[in-house]
């Protein structure tokens, strides 16, 4: 993956494939876990018990704000416990075991998505637990936080984030008529807030014409041209920012899949159960999307695909240069995740605490031109104040400098080290100075 | 029932694109061999004898170093190699034995290890060596004075002390062309001007050093060198003699390309590069060392984490307007 630079003025360049397969639908697991957390939200509340039995698409749990988590098999929830997520934090989950017959909720189609009224798609989607950008009136009481922030911009991205997959764009190839419709529902909620759609060069000509309401916006094949981040940050017109800064400003971004899995849903009545995941790796002459229930395990499809795992192999949730590894093959599949892939032993990446030879190539590379090798060894060394202003706040974790990096360096991680530092240790002045403010209230 | 696979987890990217050290060290000390094997051509086997010394020694040395400081393993990473051929090709032909191990020896030692080994030292060990034999023994390092038992085609005496005894009249004794071929008075192979120059291109199409550094130096220089000249063609040496004589063409290339001292933003590349060559011909002009590239470099490896203060502004994280 990616070049080597060539004549040394030009740097490495790593492309986004553009293969496509038929998309394989598996048949459901015989047990899926549901985290019962996503960032940027409230928290759930489970409404069922250990014991109970549910159908497909049946509540489980749900935020004040009705973003629920649905049952995407019809079984028995057999434990809610640990769970933990791609990245290693510990949550709550639901584990369901599936029964042999499967039962849905019943649904309340929508006929046509183009002529509804906002207020219905946006009710609708409430009753489907979607946790839309748009909050009925009625709601508003409950809601907290982010989710009352109005909304501005919308980008819809159909890119995906990393070479090797193929969710996002196969929503334009596979699910074309579906994403269009779900496009217009958008553009009825989101009234005057400005849509944007993010696509491929090379899909923006065809899709002009059939979404004339909005702005298309093609990216080119480079892989950093194709990141959120900075595609956010191009819609607000500054040359970075931070996701939680862009949703305080009125930005919102959604991927055409879940644009399109929210019209469908509304089409048809029937809450989310469903998501595409490419899996690429050993044993694969090439990459496979895949679509399957939320909540099943790496495991599952990968033997369902006659993925075989073994010791010293590296299994991600993600792709190279972002992914996640995991510990366990019984990690589930959530909302977030777009690829499984597969290393085998041998090919498995180990960085190292090599010292830094100060070549400059990460910094060269750096698509937000931060002093990589400079922030790296103030982290590595505990410096966390200068690291953070040798420029770690402005990293977008691309993982180039990382990829490039001649003495194999974890220099990825020395970035996050540092941000990860810096926000534990304003997390912990902000309780400090909390406690003195109570201190000082309790004194009066 | 069979036990789930042992993972294997590291951070992300899990994927490289194959560059490693040993790759870039390796491509340089590569490009090298032409000056080397045009030092032996020239010198015949007293030239060899020093490289292979020198070599040797610094590799044992380096190899003990790093055991005594538990990082074993880099001395497989090429830079050792890389600054022991450097080394070698610096000395002159005549260089004897002992002091070629104390150069071994002083390299690893106060170059390399104190500082904390690759990545770790502030100056560049092969100049910091050379300075300091310099300083200890300026008589046996006087390549003249050991060279004298040969038949030459070419003034038996470095150009550059040539230049500063007589003056400019010594210029004409050593035609450009010559010079270019490595016809001079000096290290082993440290005054190959063309074949190095081939090597660093080399280097530079290939992307194993930054492009601007040797550029800016060579361009201080001849800048500088044409000023003087200019002001007072009677005193001061011509830009291309300049250029071609000593170790001018090495240190553009070899030398100041070393990332370590050295700056990585584009415009520090360029400041940096440029007032090399510009302390250079400074010091060779008025100074009591006559090639004063030496001193130049040292000094400018000591300014470069400061230098390196212009970059190119980060593009930061900003806050948009609603």
């Amino acid at each position: 993956m990616g070049t080597e630079r060539l004549f040394g003025f030009l740097k490495p360049r790593i492309e986004m494939d553009s293969w496509d397969g038929e998309v394989k639908t598996l048949p459901p697991p015989d047990r899926v876990k549901l985290p019962l957390a996503c960032v940027g939200q409230m928290p759930f509340v489970p409404e069922v018990q250990v014991g109970a039995q549910v159908r497909s698409g049946q509540i489980l749990a749900a935020t004040p704000s009705r973003t629920a988590v649905h049952a995407t098999l019809t079984g028995e929830v057999t434990s809610i416990g640990p769970l933990y997520t791609p990245d290693g934090r510990e949550i709550q989950g639901i584990e369901l075991l599936a029964a042999d017959k499967e039962v849905w909720v019943t649904a309340s189609p929508t006929e046509d998505l183009r002529q509804a009224d906002a207020d219905e798609l946006i009710d609708g989607l409430v009753d489907l637990g979607f946790n839309s950008p748009w909050k009925p009136e009625d709601l508003r009481g409950h809601i907290q936080g982010d989710e009352l922030l109005p909304v501005t911009s919308v980008a819809i991205v159909a890119i995906d984030r990393e070479p090797g997959i193929a969710v996002q764009r196969r929503i334009l190839t596979d699910f074309r008529s579906d994403f269009v419709e779900s496009v217009a529902a958008v553009k009825i909620m989101a009234d005057d807030a400005k849509v944007v759609v993010v696509v491929p060069q090379r899909f923006r000509g065809e899709l002009s014409s059939e979404l004339p309401n909005v702005e298309l916006m093609g990216v080119s094949d480079d892989y950093i041209d194709n990141d959120w981040r900075l595609i956010l940050a191009r819609i607000a017109g500054v040359g970075n920012l931070t996701v939680r800064a862009a949703r305080e400003a009125g930005l919102v971004l959604l991927t055409a899949e879940d644009v399109a899995a929210a019209g469908l849903c509304l089409k048809k009545g029937l809450p989310r159960t469903d998501k595409l995941v490419t899996v690429s790796g050993k044993g694969l002459a090439q990459p496979v999307t895949v679509s399957t229930r939320l909540g099943t395990p790496i495991g599952y499809i990968l033997e369902q695909l006659g993925l075989e795992v073994g010791d010293g192999d590296r299994v991600l949730l993600g792709g190279l240069l972002r992914g996640h590894p995991q510990f366990d093959l019984q990690a589930p599949i959530t909302r977030e995740t777009d690829a499984v892939t597969v290393l085998g032993a041998p090919e498995v990446y180990h960085p190292v605490e090599e010292p830094c030879i100060n070549c400059g190539r990460c910094g060269q590379i750096c698509p937000v031109d931060i002093q990589v090798g400079l922030a790296a060894r103030y982290a590595e060394f505990g410096l966390v104040e200068e690291a953070y202003d040798a420029g770690a706040h402005a990293c977008i974790e691309c993982g180039l400098c990382g990829f490039v990096c001649p003495a194999h360096r974890p220099l990825l991680q020395y970035m996050r080290s540092a941000i990860s530092a810096r926000a534990d240790a304003e997390a912990s002045a902000a309780e400090s100075e909390a406690e003195v403010a109570q201190g000082a209230a309790s004194e009066e | 029932m069979k036990r789930p696979p042992l993972l294997s987890v590291a951070m992300a990217p899990h994927a490289h694109v194959g560059s490693t050290v040993a790759e870039i060290y390796g491509h340089q000390a590569l490009a090298l061999l032409p000056a080397a094997i045009g030092g032996v051509v020239l010198w015949g086997l007293a030239g060899l004898r020093v490289i292979l010394l020198t070599v040797g020694c610094v590799l044992v040395f380096e190899w003990l170093g790093t055991r005594l400081m538990k990082r074993e393993g880099s001395v497989l990473d090429g830079s050792a190699l890389l600054q022991g051929l450097m080394l070698g090709l610096l000395l002159h032909a005549g260089t004897p034995w002992w002091l070629v191990v104390v150069a071994a020896l002083v390299m690893v030692v106060l170059g390399r290890c104190f500082f904390g080994g690759l990545g770790g030292y502030a100056l560049n060990p092969v100049f910091l060596t050379y300075a300091i034999l310099l300083v200890s023994w300026p008589a046996r390092l006087n390549a003249a004075a050991h060279l004298t038992n040969r038949v030459l085609s070419f003034p038996a005496v470095e150009p550059l002390v040539a230049w500063r005894t007589v003056g400019n009249g010594a210029v004409e004794s050593f035609p450009l062309g010559s010079l270019l071929l490595g016809q001079q008075i000096g290290g082993v192979g440290s005054s190959m001007v063309l074949l190095l120059l081939l090597g660093g291109l080399y280097l530079v199409l290939r992307g194993f050093i930054a492009w601007r550094v040797p550029l800016a130096f060579l361009v201080g220089m001849f800048l500088t060198a044409l000023v003087l000249n200019l002001s007072d063609p009677a005193n001061y040496a011509p830009p291309l003699f300049h250029l071609f004589s000593g170790a001018a063409m090495f240190t553009a290339f070899f030398v100041l390309t070393d990332f370590t001292t050295g700056p990585v933003n584009p415009w520090a590349q360029v400041v940096y590069g440029v007032g090399c060559g510009l302390l250079a011909v400074i010091i060779r002009t008025f100074g009591v060392f006559p090639d004063g590239t030496i001193f130049a470099v040292l000094l400018m490896n000591l300014a470069h984490p400061l230098i390196d203060k212009i970059h190119s502004p980060l593009i930061a994280v900003e806050v948009p307007t609603r």
